[in-house]
């Protein structure tokens, strides 16, 4: 992207013309980008989402730590309030829904960025 | 030679022997052991590595990149796009950070590839410190920006009153559970694939032990460790790749709360 550097004496008219060309020249981009990424697909894109392993991997990941995090609160709340077996327990079986609730939502990514990759929509949005 | 073998299993070597850390330079402050080991000087090694190539390769500042010129913007790019597609504009801010991050733990990862190497990341402290890092920063990063309402983020839209409590405590721990899952993730991938190869090359050792026929056995091995390292690389940038990714993912969390 082309910065302007000939007007240093900006007065605020100067400006908002400037904005007002990068926004255009901005839009021209993002434009050109689309095109360029509908025409062609990024090969490295479908390439590390493709590995089943790394995906099965995350999954996993994301069910143990969630049981690991409930365990671990639940241990510290034993360990402060005195109520020895009852943390545990409870937060074990929270963190069991947390990992599952991790692994939904994981999967739930997964698909959308699978789908983002067939049906290749407008991802250059910018702000959200 | 083969009573030595059967003692050891078999195996000439110890596959986890990799992992062990060794002080360099004994230093001791206070009574805290706080030595120079093989492990800061692989994290040093990464470091220089990626200041060499950030730096100096950018020295030339050509029109028409030369080969490291090219490594070093496709880098900038690649992070600077990631970025941008995770985050949108309102994280061009911390782009340092998530490339300095990106570019430590692919550097990690890849100097673990080197024969006699150390793999800092395959120590789950190293990627714990760093997650825990992250975890604390973004938390704050959200903190400051939305003051009280970003405790919104652990409260689902719609939901019924009566399982607000628990739904939030699941919440929180499933927050909480964020560097937990981001640092044994890159890990376990790390750790896994190294002992993976060395117990690969142990197989070779105790083919070519055993003589005879079969030494010639040890070609299996030896193929399944060329095309396992060939897929190690590719986890190497894969891990670098996602570790970035979801810090970019949780960084977004905490500025646009949903």
């Amino acid at each position: 992207m082309k910065i302007p550097t000939e007007h240093d004496s900006d007065t605020g008219e100067e400006r908002s013309a400037d904005k007002a060309d990068l926004a255009a020249l901005d839009a021209k981009i993002r434009a050109h980008a689309k095109a360029h990424r509908q025409k062609n697909p990024e090969p490295a894109e479908t390439g590390r989402r493709s590995t089943a392993i790394g995906m099965a991997f995350r999954l996993s990941t994301e069910l143990v730590a969630g049981l690991v995090a409930g365990g671990i609160i639940g241990w510290i709340v034993d360990d402060q309030l005195g109520t020895k077996p009852w943390g545990l327990l409870i937060f074990f079986f929270l963190g069991m829904a947390a990992g599952i609730l991790n692994v939904f939502r994981t999967a739930q990514k997964l698909a959308a960025d699978a789908a983002a990759q067939v049906g290749k929509p407008d991802n250059l949005s910018g702000d959200k | 030679m083969s009573a030595a073998d059967q003692e050891s299993g078999g195996l000439g070597i110890d596959p986890m022997h990799q992992f062990e850390v060794h002080a360099i330079i004994p230093i001791n402050i206070g009574g805290i052991d706080a030595s120079f080991t093989n492990a800061s000087m692989w994290m040093v090694f990464a470091a220089v590595g990626i200041i060499g190539l950030t730096v100096f390769a950018m020295g030339g500042r050509a029109m028409v990149p030369g080969r490291w010129q090219s490594i070093a913007e496709m880098s900038y790019e690649f992070v600077a796009n990631m970025v941008r597609d995770n985050v949108g504009s309102a994280g061009q801010n911390y782009f340092p950070f998530i490339f300095t991050l990106f570019m430590f733990v692919l550097f990690s990862n890849m100097l673990g590839m080197l024969p006699y190497s150390f793999t800092t990341t395959s120590h789950i402290i190293v990627t714990f410190a760093l997650a825990l890092f992250i975890f604390l920063g973004v938390t704050i990063i959200g903190v400051v920006k939305h003051g009280f309402h970003f405790l919104s983020l652990f409260v689902p839209k719609g939901l019924p009153a009566v399982l607000l409590p628990l739904i939030v405590v699941i919440e929180l721990i499933s927050y909480f559970s964020r560097p937990i899952s981001l640092s044994v993730r890159l890990f376990a991938n790390m750790m896994a694939g190294h002992t993976m190869l060395k117990v690969f090359a142990g197989f070779v050792i105790g083919f070519l032990g055993a003589g005879g026929l079969y030494t010639g056995l040890a070609i299996a091995p030896i193929a399944f460790m060329v095309a396992f390292t060939g897929l190690e690389i590719l986890v190497a940038f894969l891990q670098a790749y996602v570790f970035a990714i979801l810090t970019c993912i949780y960084l977004n969390d905490a500025l646009h709360l949903h």
